[in-house]
């Protein structure tokens, strides 16, 4: 465990542009140490129904059948989501769209705490001992859930099209 | 008389010249000239580019107004960006921060003030022409000039352009102080709920890659 931990000690850099982070890369993120820091753009189903409003993962027809999810599977929170954000078109309930923001930790226990960031983690990791860095991530684990501060909005179409080009275009950057 | 003489004179030397002295050294110096501009690199216009890759450019040494990026030589590029934010604009220019998930960076667009202020004040003279009493013609005329007036206006004013906006853009990069910007010569606003233009343009995008960086290799 200490060699783990001591692995991943580098704090991140914050990415500086609006980064296409899939629905699922967030949701089911096991080790938050390991989150995407900084803005983040996110393609995916609006849904404003219950109490909370989240953005629900979209079929990606291209992806290989053992990695696809079905629309509305998983979803990830969104914070300070209003109205006044959506350019264009009105948003509702059940409506493609594309976000951009930035990705946050948000504690369901107590949502007045407050939000934290995977930098946050790595500091806060780097000044404790093993022991302490264990509870740390356990107690993180169990009571935050990543989600996205909504600084823009905007409603679309063919939305797994353009995740797929979106994708592509984020291989072409990361193979340089 | 003296100017038949002289041409005379001009052509045999022209001649002379072929056969003895200087046809060598002409041909030497046309193949040094041909060799020249065939060997330089392909100067692309308008290849469409990631930010990522417009923000690595940097000024060819040897040719004016010619940028390189991963062993392209160009002189102007297109590219596709989500519009984050505004900057201070100055006289001559509108500033907004673009991004198009690659990398993001600052767009300066030429305000063309006069020629934006020409349009609306012909815009302006159609849509009355519209309202006075006239021929059914005339009417129809001044409405649809008064429309394609406003369709120009649309792509020639940039400060209409606003954050949360999808640009297309054709420009080149513009070096100042360390920093690469983008310098926007036209631009085309795409705000429909259709992204059939932005996945047209990364379909065209995907492809050059595809395409250039093989040759490469």
């Amino acid at each position: 465990m200490t060699s783990e931990l001591d692995n991943k000690a580098n704090p991140p850099i914050y990415c500086d542009y609006f980064k296409l982070q899939l629905i699922e890369e967030l949701a089911l993120e096991k080790d938050y140490r390991e989150l995407h820091y900084g803005k983040v753009a996110v393609i995916g189903r609006f849904s404003s129904e219950t109490e909370v409003i989240c953005l629900e993962n979209v079929l990606i027809e291209h992806m290989p059948r053992e990695y696809r999810l079905s629309t509305g599977t998983i979803s990830v929170l969104l914070l300070d989501f209003h109205y006044d954000k959506v350019y264009g078109e009105p948003l509702t309930h059940r409506n493609l769209c594309i976000l951009r923001g930035e990705v946050l930790l948000f504690n369901l226990e107590k949502p007045t705490s407050p939000k934290l960031s995977t930098r946050f983690i790595h500091e806060t990791l780097s000044k404790l001992n093993v022991a302490q860095q264990i509870e740390f991530l356990e107690n993180i684990h169990r009571t935050y859930k990543p989600a996205i501060n909504v600084w823009y909005a905007k409603r679309i179409e063919l939305a797994s099209e353009l995740i797929q080009r979106k994708l592509e275009l984020r291989m072409l950057d990361s193979n340089q | 008389m003296d100017e038949d003489e002289q041409d005379k004179e001009r052509d045999l030397e022209d001649v002379l010249d072929n056969f003895f002295i200087r046809k060598p050294n002409q041909s030497n110096a046309n193949n040094a000239n041909k060799n020249f501009s065939n060997v330089g690199p392909t100067i692309h216009k308008a290849i469409p580019l990631t930010l990522r890759d417009i923000s690595r450019s940097r000024p060819d040494a040897d040719r004016s107004n010619v940028f390189i990026t991963k062993n392209w030589h160009f002189q102007t590029c297109v590219a596709y960006a989500f519009v984050a934010g505004r900057c201070v604009p100055n006289k001559t220019f509108y500033k907004y921060i673009i991004d198009d998930g690659t990398d993001s960076m600052e767009l300066s667009i030429y305000a063309n003030i006069a020629k934006h202020r020409q349009i609306i004040s012909l815009y302006n003279e159609a849509t009355v022409l519209s309202g006075v009493s006239g021929t059914e013609e005339d009417k129809k005329l001044s409405g649809s000039m008064s429309r394609l007036l406003l369709e120009a206006k649309e792509s020639i004013d940039a400060s209409a352009i606003a954050p949360g906006m999808n640009l297309m853009l054709e420009g080149r990069p513009n070096m100042f102080r360390g920093k690469v910007g983008f310098e926007a010569f036209s631009f085309c606003l795409d705000n429909d709920r259709s992204r059939k233009m932005e996945i047209a343009f990364n379909d065209h995008l995907l492809d050059w890659y595809k395409n250039n960086m093989a040759k490469e290799n």
